[in-house]
């Protein structure tokens, strides 16, 4: 008899003990399996009493301890990295609207220069001295932003694409590196208002190559489809931009070797579709932050 | 629950505490107690789960669509609570076998090289 009303107390201190515990955990996830985490604690209270007396309860205690530390600071991780990549998210799809906005400034002045709509818009977008920082920002900071709302893309349906994540991953990077690093010495050697051809083709490349990779993953897209709609713009905003981008190297190099401007509504049409795409992407990244993808 | 379209052999290698879990639900579905006490007898006490480790990978297995509930009911071998049970999923299934191959693949290299004796 003794013995009963020692096996319940010390259970039901050891229970009252390890609810206590729990209350440590993430609140969802105290919420979700708390209950049945004390169950199961109480469970084994009684088999460890029952088997092995206060002995069984101490060695209990140890293993339970020692679970508690390493699951507490699990969950709490796994609960701030998701914290953090939901903001990650959200913040890289303002970045992509910013970005692909951004160059079209820079690209509509560039593909419009000799026509009447460049009278009104792109002469005075570049001559005009107070707005001249809008076509710097299009021109040096922009494709950046485009790169960085890739990475939030990257993070958000990454895990859908399998293998194909990292194609983009490594795109953005590429991109996002061989602008920040022909941008920085252009800027040291020789400043804002003039461009070097050779850091311009560069620079371009790195684009191009990022909007490549930015099209391959959006074949995968497409075919996994984890958005209930408009999962082709990712494809659109890639396939759009190389096609074009053609048109955009003859007349940049028609300028620097002839200093003659030709119009080309056919860039500036991709261009448009490109980046209304982008701007989709971004607008979706930012409003779905917390789509979560979970690997065992 | 999350959707989603990971493939088999991109959850591979499991963490013990998984492979043990979804190992112990291969014979049918099992609540969380069950699962922990089974887990215990298969590794002969090795792998250590607390009900911490043990309803943190059931979250993220919950999540990865490789396990299921089944229902809440009462277990009758043990008390008048009502346990959730889980089971299986066929993802699950098909990731349980895979790494089970894997692991036979990791015995024969150690066959092979003369570290293991043992007839299997």
């Amino acid at each position: 008899m003794r013995n009963t009303t020692l096996h319940h107390s010390s259970v039901r201190f050891s229970v009252r003990i390890y609810k206590v515990l729990l209350s440590a955990y993430p609140a969802e996830f105290q919420k979700q399996y708390g209950s049945d985490m004390l169950q199961v604690f109480q469970d084994h209270c009684l088999h460890s009493f029952r088997a092995n007396g206060t002995d069984g309860m101490i060695s209990l205690w140890g293993v339970t301890l020692i679970d508690f530390i390493q699951s507490l600071v699990t969950e709490h991780i796994q609960k701030e990295i998701y914290m953090t990549k939901s903001k990650w998210i959200r913040l890289s799809g303002w970045l992509l609207v910013a970005g692909a906005i951004g160059f079209l400034f820079w690209l509509f002045p560039v593909a419009f220069h000799t026509t009447t709509f460049s009278f009104y818009i792109s002469d005075f977008l570049l001559r005009h001295p107070s707005l001249d920082m809008v076509f710097i920002f299009g021109n040096h900071v922009a494709p950046i932003l485009i790169g960085l709302g890739l990475l939030g893309l990257y993070v958000q349906y990454g895990e859908l694409t399998g293998a194909n994540k990292y194609i983009l991953l490594f795109g953005a990077l590429a991109g996002i590196s061989t602008f920040l690093a022909t941008g920085l010495i252009q800027i040291l050697t020789l400043g804002f208002s003039t461009m070097r051809i050779a850091h311009l083709y560069t620079s371009l490349g790195g684009v191009f190559f990022m909007f490549l990779c930015l099209a391959i993953f959006g074949i995968q897209m497409l075919i996994k489809r984890p958005r209930p709609k408009w999962n082709g713009l990712e494809l659109i905003a890639g396939c759009t931009w190389i096609a074009v981008s053609p048109i955009l190297i003859w007349i940049l190099s028609l300028h620097f070797y002839t200093q003659n401007w030709l119009p080309s509504f056919v860039l500036v049409a991709g261009y448009f579709v490109s980046t209304t795409a982008l701007v989709m992407l971004g607008i979706d990244l930012q409003a779905n932050p917390n789509q979560e993808i979970v690997t065992a | 629950m999350t959707e989603t379209s990971q493939t088999p052999e991109e959850f591979l290698p499991l963490t013990p505490a998984v492979f043990n879990i979804l190992l112990t639900l291969a014979d049918g579905e099992k609540h969380g107690y069950g699962i922990m006490l089974e887990v215990d007898a298969n590794t002969n006490g090795q792998v250590l789960m607390g009900p911490g480790t043990l309803y943190g990978s059931i979250k993220r297995m919950l999540q990865a669509d490789l396990i299921e509930e089944s229902d809440e009911r009462v277990d009758p071998e043990m008390d008048d609570q009502r346990r959730r049970y889980y089971r299986l999923t066929d993802l699950g299934k098909r990731v349980l076998r895979m790494e089970a191959e894997r692991l036979v693949s990791q015995i024969q290299i150690a066959k092979a090289k003369r570290i293991l004796t043992v007839h299997l």
